[in-house]
């Protein structure tokens, strides 16, 4: 490896990890670089390329969901580790431990009788000026006066070689699991390098956690139900949760999942409520419980369920206090005070300019500090004065002098540089640690190991990874031999079965049963929209095209538009009008119930399930969503090129998605839109026979996807009975109505597996829903309706339209009726209490 | 004066409602010039759980969940108070400008528990356009409570009391700018005001007394839930104002409790599960002892 670390040059000033100062290779180093060196530049590349490739797939499901048209930003990883020796590590270890006890002590203090704040060893405005310190959290006792089950801790090498904290995350601590997908990316990519620079494992750490979430269930006696609470897909780090809770076998739900009754916590299933026992949460601490916090998120009643111990919270409500970025400079005296020790790991020197002097100290000498937030809820990013303009730095100085207590200085101290994969070679980048701890019966533990975060270029010391910086692995080196634990199950150890299904969480069933009647009812509406174009556009015949006013009416009830909204005299002659009513049909986005708003459904629940779906199934959401974004004005094509991706939607849906539970929900969705929609359809447009009915029968057959069949089956022209036996009776036809309630009985059939009561309910109106069609008698209708309005058709369309509505309803009653929203209630004071609004 | 208080909360709601969580803040704290000889809870429907607890600033809050379908929910709260007069507020003091300087070197639990008011709260965020107002109040070198009863006296000559014009979430600056608000606008303002020249003050929720016109029947649930401002004076400790009645507060004052704002003391929070529209009702009766009982001799 010559060729590459020759020509590899330090930053003058900072520590190179790599190298000594003289430019000899630092000996802990030398065997991974001398495997680097055996598979040579060239293969080094091939490698790492289809590395990246694996990453980027596995970034479709693992990805950040912040913005749905963005579903492929791959996460950054650099193929060379940081190696750290073992005798550095120990060092790192010890400190990290020791702090982890003083955080925890600090914590157990304010939230106890705060003698840091009256014996006045802290200021009292880190805590009662500082939005993270929750005073209902001074009700929780966590088991063991442990509030921290995990800590990060982000470090920075001095130029001296010291490692010092930047900054603590005490309350969700994130990257850990980033920390485990790179270990798996560099070590199945370099396999030699990985096994023979003897590296410590990583799943030791993770056992030790799942061990410990374990010890905490207040349940003595039961396996404990463990759940991570995530904030959802729009979190930025919802990779690493969903990640997280697959490799730890938890069940990844979010705060409309989870129900307080009876002071302990449930998660709603659609086999019911299941007990949880700890949450391993990953949402702050505000957004947990709207009745304890200044928030309207959150499972209310929460806070009571931990403070009468009937669920372990990791890490405890209230820990975020301890990252407050302003407590640093107190930490030394903390030390001695709360642990009677010396700190083996110093932070960064840093000082809170809420105190006069230490403001003056910072203004005095600007340069050589970088400026941040003193509380953790303000959220600007760090300034670095050395970079700013003469104005910009008027205007830092008078906002720190303004509100002095809201701003820390940290020494600004060059970073250490280590080794980075650039264009097929070595280059130099600024990196900080972040390293991970957590509470065991034993003890705090230390992951041997952390997520490397890298600056973007070589001279800039700004290390994000939403700026677009970098991450690298980090290897610490074994003194002996490499011990093997792996969280897979033992061999021999019992496989618990569990049923599938039942456990899935009623939010996403409900969601799943909405996705299918949005991609209907969108298909539909789709479908007569085309229909009504052909019309306006093609050679029409020379009598016009009279159907077209019905067909057009029809369109505004599905769409549930007021009647008269649509009605446009003469539409052939209107043009212009009626093409810009279709395009409202279609793009408006006010529109309460258009083919847009059927789009913007689908892909907004299809975000929200991502987690669920295949990857294929979410590339066709993510298409769905470019086309509503394009506005396209050649509305023929784009319907067609919509009605392609939504068929490929359905047909996917039903090959690659799992037959569980949730595939019966997004069916059964699916099947009532169509049975309701196609019933509504033919109400409008078959109950009044009109001297143009011919025309009108060709369009219905046209919407409904049936004159191939129609003219195959009978080779005559369109005419109402045959046609309502296709396309009402018929159970062959997958676009009739009868086969949709064949289905409809069918998923109701084994929903009534899951564990409730009354399901025969449900089961009896889905049967009689079949009986009512299939004894409905053509020919006795028509003769009873024999020159009039269609009365006895118009009749049992309505009926069956009701009945899906009823049994929708029932079905939705049963097994999602908690998946209900919360809302506050509030009283006022004074003035307007005789009858006071409710505030919603 | 012994007081025979009645406070009935009623929500009403468009569609049935199974589950609701609330946090209350009815039952009166004990405080040097407050006794309460009894105090009972009624909530309908019967709550799962009911906990009853002192909360972080000492005052009695009560956590309940009901969990069973309902189209009403109605909390009671009947309570028999006695109220002692107060000593009048002490002359002399803190001058203003070093009102947080002594704060800051008071020890112990109550200067600790002082010293917290001095701040931001969830509620009360810091407005420049208060400070400003606030300053038309600081002769150099004035007591704090000088300052505070001339600030309170202000607010009540330059506000005028509209309850059409406020709800729950109008906030100081809407006060401010529109001149008229509620007892609560106006301790929220005077606290903003008080705060953002380092002096500490809290939010304190209660009751006042109401005289009929004279001729007139005590009308049942006339009365009100009512507010008013407590100011820290280093020296001589806390001083309760009332900027809506420009008094302050004595006799015809049932304390209930404190916190940094509305929010932390607010009667009844509750979050509810299920959609559809609610209604709040309160009725308030706050009855001088004597009063009540030839009330209960006349229905006799």
């Amino acid at each position: 490896m010559d060729t590459l670390t020759k020509q590899y040059r330090p930053i003058p000033g900072a520590y190179p990890e790599m190298m000594h100062p003289d430019g000899t290779i630092r000996p802990h180093w030398q065997p991974m670089l001398n495997r680097l060196e055996d598979y040579g530049r060239d293969n080094v590349i091939v490698r790492w390329q289809r590395a990246q490739r694996s990453i980027r797939q596995n970034g479709v499901t693992y990805n950040t969901f912040g913005d749905p048209g963005d579903i492929s930003r791959p996460w950054e990883l650099d193929p060379i580790p940081l190696v750290i020796s073992p005798d550095e590590w120990d060092t790192i270890s010890t400190g990290l431990i020791q702090r982890a006890h003083l955080l925890n002590e600090l914590l157990a203090d304010l939230f106890g009788n705060q003698d840091l704040l009256t014996r006045a060893v802290l200021p009292p405005e880190l805590v009662y000026a500082n939005p993270a310190f929750h005073r209902s959290c001074c009700r929780i006792s966590p088991p063991n006066r442990i509030y921290i089950d995990m800590l990060a801790v982000d470090l920075a090498r001095m130029p001296n070689g010291e490692w010092r904290v930047l900054k603590d995350h005490t309350q969700a601590p994130t990257g850990a699991g980033y920390a485990l997908e790179n270990r798996l990316v560099v070590s199945r990519t370099f396999p030699s390098m990985y096994r023979d620079s003897r590296v410590q494992r990583l799943a030791g750490f993770f056992a030790e956690l799942r061990a410990r979430l374990s010890e905490l269930s207040p349940r003595s006696g039961h396996a404990p139900r463990i759940v991570i609470l995530t904030a959802g897909p729009d979190d930025e780090t919802f990779f690493e949760h969903a990640y997280l809770a697959r490799y730890l076998g938890y069940q990844l739900v979010q705060v409309n999942d989870l129900t307080v009754r009876q002071n302990k916590v449930y998660i709603k299933t659609l086999g019911g409520l299941k007990r949880v026992d700890v949450i391993l949460r990953r949402q702050a601490d505000l957004d947990c419980d709207p009745l304890a916090f200044d928030s309207n998120q959150g499972i209310p009643g929460l806070v009571e369920a931990a403070v009468a111990g009937e669920v372990v919270i990791a890490n405890a409500l209230g820990s975020g206090l301890a990252e407050t970025p302003a407590l640093l400079p107190f930490l030394p005296v903390l030390f001695r005070q709360l642990l009677g020790e010396e700190p083996l790991l110093q932070s960064v020197p840093t000082l809170w300019c809420g105190q006069p002097a230490e403001l003056q100290q910072v203004i005095d000498n600007l340069d050589s500090w970088v400026i941040k937030p003193a509380f953790s809820h303000i959220r600007e990013p760090a300034v670095f004065p050395g970079q700013l303009s003469p104005d910009q730095r008027t205007d830092l100085i008078g906002r720190m002098q303004a509100n002095p207590k809201n701003f820390i200085a940290q020494e600004s101290i060059p970073l250490s540089i280590a080794p980075c994969w650039f264009e097929g070679n070595l280059s130099p980048r600024h990196i900080i640690l972040r390293a991970y701890v957590t509470a065991t019966r034993n003890g705090w533990k230390v992951m041997p190991g952390g997520l490397i975060r890298t600056s973007i270029k070589a001279d800039s010391m700004v290390v994000a990874m939403e700026k677009g910086g970098g991450s690298k692995d980090a290897w610490v080196i074994a003194k002996d031999e490499v011990s093997k634990i792996s969280l897979l199950p033992q061999e021999g150890s019992e496989l618990e079965v569990e049923r599938p299904g039942e456990t899935l969480p009623s939010r996403i069933a409900d969601n799943l049963f909405w996705l299918g009647r949005y991609i209907q009812r969108a298909e539909l509406q789709s479908r007569m929209l085309r229909t009504i174009m052909r019309r306006l556009t093609e050679e029409t015949l020379p009598d016009g095209t009279p159907e077209l006013s019905e067909l057009l009416r029809a369109l505004a009830v599905m769409t549930e538009q007021k009647p008269e909204a649509c009605i446009i005299e003469a539409p052939i002659a209107n043009m212009d009008a009626t093409i810009r009513y279709i395009y409202d049909v279609i793009y408006d986005s006010e529109h309460p119930n258009n083919l847009y708003r059927a789009l913007q459904q689908s892909v907004r629940i299809g975000i929200m399930v991502r987690d669920r779906i295949s990857i294929d199934t979410w590339r066709i959401l993510d298409r769905m969503d470019h086309q509503l974004r394009r506005s396209s004005l050649d509305i023929p094509s784009m319907l067609d090129e919509l009605l392609m991706i939504l068929a490929a939607f359905s047909g996917l849906g039903y090959e690659s998605m799992t037959h569980g539970y949730g595939w019966h929900f997004m069916d059964m969705g699916f099947r009532m839109e169509r049975a309701t929609m196609n019933a509504i359809f033919l109400r409008e447009l078959l109950t009044h026979p009109s001297d143009y009915e011919e025309p009108v029968l060709d369009a219905v057959l046209e919407i409904a996807s049936s004159a191939i069949t129609y003219r195959t089956r009978y080779q005559t022209r369109a005419s109402i009975l045959p046609l309502l036996d296709l396309l009402l009776k018929d159970p062959a036809n997958p676009r009739g109505i009868a086969f949709q309630l064949e289905l409809i009985h069918e998923h109701i059939r084994i929903l009534s597996n899951l564990p409730r009561d009354g399901q025969i309910t449900e089961q009896i109106l889905a049967h009689d829903l079949i009986r009512l069609v299939e004894r409905f008698d053509l020919n006795e209708a028509r003769r009873m309706d024999q020159n009039s309005e269609r009365h006895i058709l118009n009749g049992l369309l309505n009926e069956i339209i009701n009945r899906t509505q009823e049994l929708s309803n029932l079905v939705t009653e049963r097994y999602l009726a908690h998946v209900e929203p919360t809302q506050q209630l509030f009283t006022l004071v004074g003035g307007n209490l005789q009858d006071g609004e409710g505030v919603r | 004066m012994i007081y025979r208080l009645r406070h009935r909360t009623t929500f009403e709601y468009s569609q049935p409602v199974t589950f609701v969580y609330n946090l209350l803040h009815l039952k009166p704290r004990d405080v040097p010039w407050q006794a309460g000889h009894a105090s009972k809870l009624t909530v309908l429907p019967e709550p799962v759980v009911l906990n009853e607890y002192r909360d972080y600033f000492g005052n009695i809050a009560t956590y309940c969940a009901v969990e069973q379908k309902h189209e009403a929910m109605r909390v009671l709260i009947e309570s028999e108070i006695e109220v002692l007069s107060r000593p009048a507020p002490q002359t002399g003091g803190t001058p203003w400008e070093q009102s947080q300087a002594e704060l800051r070197t008071l020890r112990g639990p109550a200067g600790t528990d002082a010293f917290q008011f001095c701040f931001d709260s969830p509620l009360l965020p810091y407005l420049e356009e208060t400070r400003q107002y606030a300053l038309g109040s600081c002769a150099p070198g004035r007591p704090v409570h000088e300052l505070a009863m001339d600030l309170m006296q202000r607010i009540h000559s330059e506000f005028e009391y509209d309850p059409s014009s406020t709800t729950v979430t109008t906030t100081v600056a809407e006060v401010l700018s529109h001149r008229r608000g509620v007892c609560q606008d106006f301790a929220h303002l005077m606290i903003t005001c008080l705060r953002s020249l380092g002096i500490a003050a809290r939010y304190i929720s209660g009751y006042i007394q109401t005289t009929p016109p004279p001729g007139k029947q005590r009308l049942r649930g006339a009365d009100a839930s009512h507010a008013w401002v407590g100011v820290f004076c280093p020296r001589n400790g806390w001083l309760d104002l009332d900027p809506t009645n420009n008094k302050p507060a004595n006799e015809e004052f049932i304390t209930i409790g404190w916190g940094r704002d509305y929010g932390d003391v607010c009667p009844v929070k509750g979050m509810l599960v299920g959609g559809g529209e609610h209604k709040v009702k309160a009725e308030v009766d706050m009855i001088p002892e004597q009063e009540y009982l030839q009330m209960q001799q006349q229905q006799q």
